[in-house]
């Protein structure tokens, strides 16, 4: 019983700090009914200095129209390597948009900040549109966007 | 009167549209100017699409994660 339980306690104690930085995070972005064509959205992630730290998500799968998200495509230069595996198809006036992350634990807390920027086909640019710190107390709680968002939130 | 190539003091039809019956001098169409989001048009290649790899090793994500997404 000894020789069995040994690896499985071993496999147990390495694998707990994998679970503890891990934390499943749902992001719910509402948009108005503005009367125009799909918007691209960039979601991506600053630290306390303002400097770029990474993207979350890209709801729109051209990249040519990546210059219009005008926050991110200054972050990044456009580099398509930053979403990729995290891009979905852009969203309709009035849909919701829901993702689900398994984002890093030490991510909150840290003096980071979500931003998301909004574009529509031959609509003015929205930058920035929402700025939210990520943290924990921030969670849940409903943010209202300036042109295309009618709501955001995030919920851990 | 930028259109009256002959200085005639009148644009002409052949001027308006052009010696091909195309478009004239500074009336070409330009429709790069219009942002198309249209994504099943077939144009111009973007990143990979979620669940297709894994998310950029950015530090932001658990390793091996796969976004869940849903559009309603």
């Amino acid at each position: 019983m000894k020789s069995i339980l040994a690896p499985l306690t071993l496999a147990a104690a390495l694998s707990l700090p994998v679970i503890a930085s891990a934390a499943p995070v749902t992001f719910t972005t509402q948009l108005n009914r503005y009367g125009g064509n799909g918007a691209y959205l960039a979601y991506y992630v600053t630290d306390a200095s303002g400097a770029y730290v990474g993207s979350l998500w890209m709801a729109g799968e051209k990249s040519k129209y990546y210059k219009d998200l005008t926050g991110w495509y200054r972050a990044t230069g456009g580099d398509t390597a930053q979403v990729d595996g995290i891009t979905g198809a852009s969203v309709g006036e009035g849909q919701t948009l829901e993702f689900t992350l398994d984002l890093n634990d030490a991510l909150f807390e840290q003096g980071y900040t979500l931003h998301v920027d909004a574009a529509v086909e031959d609509r003015r640019q929205s930058p920035r549109e929402i700025n939210i710190p990520l943290n924990r107390a921030n969670a849940g709680e409903l943010v209202r966007g300036r042109r295309y968002i009618a709501s955001f939130k995030y919920e851990m | 009167m930028w259109l009256d190539r002959d200085g005639d003091g009148a644009v002409s039809q052949a001027e308006f549209t052009g010696p091909s019956g195309g478009p004239g001098v500074g009336m070409e169409r330009d429709t790069d100017n219009r942002r198309r989001y249209d994504d099943d048009d077939g144009a111009a290649a973007g990143p990979a699409r979620a669940g297709t790899t894994a998310p950029p090793d950015n530090g932001l994500f658990t390793p091996g994660s796969t976004p869940k997404v849903n559009t309603q």
